[in-house]
């Protein structure tokens, strides 16, 4: 019997998350992350902002149980200045190479199938779906792209990141601010009739001017 | 778990079982977002209509500062304790609640004039609320207008909730705002429970002005709030009437505005009532030529 020693890729997703996480979103990211690579294991943690290790022990606990449910878990926490020790949380902290080309790879699709009431604020990296009405003052926030199957009252920032490719789709189109990329339109008057509650998509061109066409 | 009487453990088949054996009330509160459109007014006759049909009802101020459901009400002067008085461990509840003077299963908690509304905290709140909650079938909540302190605790035990609306923009887009926070801010919303249930009340409806387009119609504000309408009430003089005598105005038998709120508790406990009050009435011959009403 001989003895060899092979070396071994000990692969990770490195999960960035902030102290106070929106739950749902990190569940969705979870899911998605199992879809795009169902032999997903390691995660390793680097926390966006500085948080004690006691305040953090509870979320810390509900990470292990949600990420366990999808037969992930946590090797380690990333190294980072807002950490001192060796140990946070009961994860060992692991230094990292900076210069790790860490892509966001999985943006996942958010479904809204709830009216977007004024006053509330729908964000995500990916695509935003939305299915209800977007009332006056609501705003659907994406990096991507933005599609409204109802009528859209309110705000809709697409691109939010900068990307120009993003689009807008809407059915009903009677939007009171639109934007991509940051190239926004404030709209204060009452809407031309060939665009006024049509199907409608709106886009960035060359020129970097941004086009709403009417789908009809 | 449950505890049989020998003190032993006993295996409950699920948590519901457990759950049906104290009472289920609804907490529904009446809220608006916009000030002065008639959350008072429809917290006093819905709390009555309940009560009437026998159910044990209790109507609770929130509007901590301004004392004015137990004016509607007629109980002004029987306020010794109050809502938060309770919650501050100053009185008990028994001491603070105040049965009604003509209507049998109905009781007020009134709102302090004095302090102010960072009285009412969450946890005070809910203790109030889960011990009414073994004594009675519906426990309605009067919020204060805007979205603050007072506004927000109102609404957050609800299960069901009444936005109340009058027939114009401001008020129909304050609605809205409302309905954002309860499908987001709302305890249901918060522990991903079933949604709560959003009914739209129209108050102050004048079908005249809405013909002469002065106001906004039924269909106007369901196409912007898109939630099922459970009452429209009218604009009448006989509201202030009630006010003036301290009786609610579902009380004023006889009258449209009486009427009309009956017709919404019975739709509320799920009884299918057409919509009255609703159109121009026409007016006959002999009464345009002889006046009438
Ligand atoms: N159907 C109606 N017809 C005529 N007047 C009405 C009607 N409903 C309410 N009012 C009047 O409108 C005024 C405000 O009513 P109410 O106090 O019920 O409103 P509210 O929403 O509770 O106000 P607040 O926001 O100040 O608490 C009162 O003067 C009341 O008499
Ligand atoms: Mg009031």
């Amino acid at each position: 019997m001989s003895i060899k020693l092979h070396p071994a890729r000990f692969g990770y997703y490195i999960l960035k998350i902030s102290a106070h996480f929106d739950m749902e979103e990190f569940e969705a990211k979870m899911l998605a992350l199992k879809d795009f690579d169902e032999d997903a294991k390691y995660i390793a943690l680097e926390l966006l902002e500085l948080i004690s290790e006691r305040e953090f022990q509870q979320q810390m606990t509900i990470l292990d149980e949600t990420l366990a449910k999808n037969k992930l878990f946590i090797c380690f926490v990333v190294s980072n200045p807002l950490i001192n020790g060796t140990v946070f949380c009961g994860k060992p902290v692991v230094n990292v190479e900076n210069n790790m080309d860490v892509k966001n790879v999985i943006p996942s699709t958010k479904m809204i199938n709830y009216p977007v009431r004024s006053g509330i604020i729908i964000r995500n990296d990916g695509d935003i779906i939305v299915n209800e009405l977007v009332s006056h003052n609501a705003e659907v926030i994406s990096d991507s792209n933005i599609h409204v199957y109802n009528e859209c009252r309110g705000k809709l920032i697409a691109g939010a990141n900068g990307d120009k490719n993003a689009m807008i789709y809407v059915q009903r189109f009677n939007a009171e601010y639109i934007s991509i990329a940051n190239v926004f339109q404030v709209i204060e008057d009452k809407l031309p009739e060939r665009l006024l509650n049509k199907a409608v998509k709106i886009f960035l061109d060359d020129k970097e001017r941004l086009n709403v066409v009417s789908l009809n | 778990m449950l505890k049989n009487k020998t003190g032993n453990f006993v295996k409950s088949k699920s948590e519901k079982v457990g759950v049906s054996m104290t009472k289920s009330a609804k907490v529904v509160v009446v809220t608006s977002g916009k000030g002065g459109v008639g959350k008072t007014t429809t917290s006093a006759s819905f709390a009555t209509g309940l009560a009437l049909r026998g159910f044990k009802t209790v109507v609770i101020d929130f509007d901590i500062g301004l004392r004015n459901l137990d004016l509607i009400m007629g109980c002004e002067r029987r306020v010794v304790y109050d809502f938060v008085n309770v919650i501050a461990g100053e009185a008990t509840l028994y001491q603070a609640m105040i049965k009604d003077k003509s209507c049998e299963n109905l009781y007020i908690l009134a709102a302090s004039q004095t302090k102010d509304k960072d009285a009412l905290t969450e946890e005070g709140v809910e203790k109030v609320i889960n011990d009414l909650k073994k004594e009675f079938d519906y426990i309605v909540c009067d919020s204060p207008a805007g979205i603050e302190k007072g506004a927000f605790m109102a609404l957050y035990f609800a299960d069901e909730a009444l936005v109340v609306t009058n027939p114009e923009v401001s008020s129909v887009r304050d609605s809205d705002r409302i309905l954002g926070i309860l499908s987001s801010k709302s305890y249901r919303a918060k522990n991903g429970d079933e949604k709560v249930k959003e009914h739209l009340i129209v108050t102050r409806y004048n079908p005249e002005r809405v013909e002469n387009g002065d106001m906004l119609s039924i269909d106007d504000i369901k196409d912007i709030l898109r939630i099922p309408v459970l009452g429209v009430i009218p604009e009448s003089t006989d509201v202030l009437q009630a006010s003036n005598t301290g009786t609610p105005a579902v009380n004023l038998q006889g009258t449209n505005v009486s009427d009309a709120y009956l017709d919404l508790v019975a739709r509320f406990l799920g009884e299918d009532k057409p919509m009255r009050f609703t159109n121009v009435e026409k007016k006959g011959l002999m009464q345009r030529l002889f006046g009438g009403k």
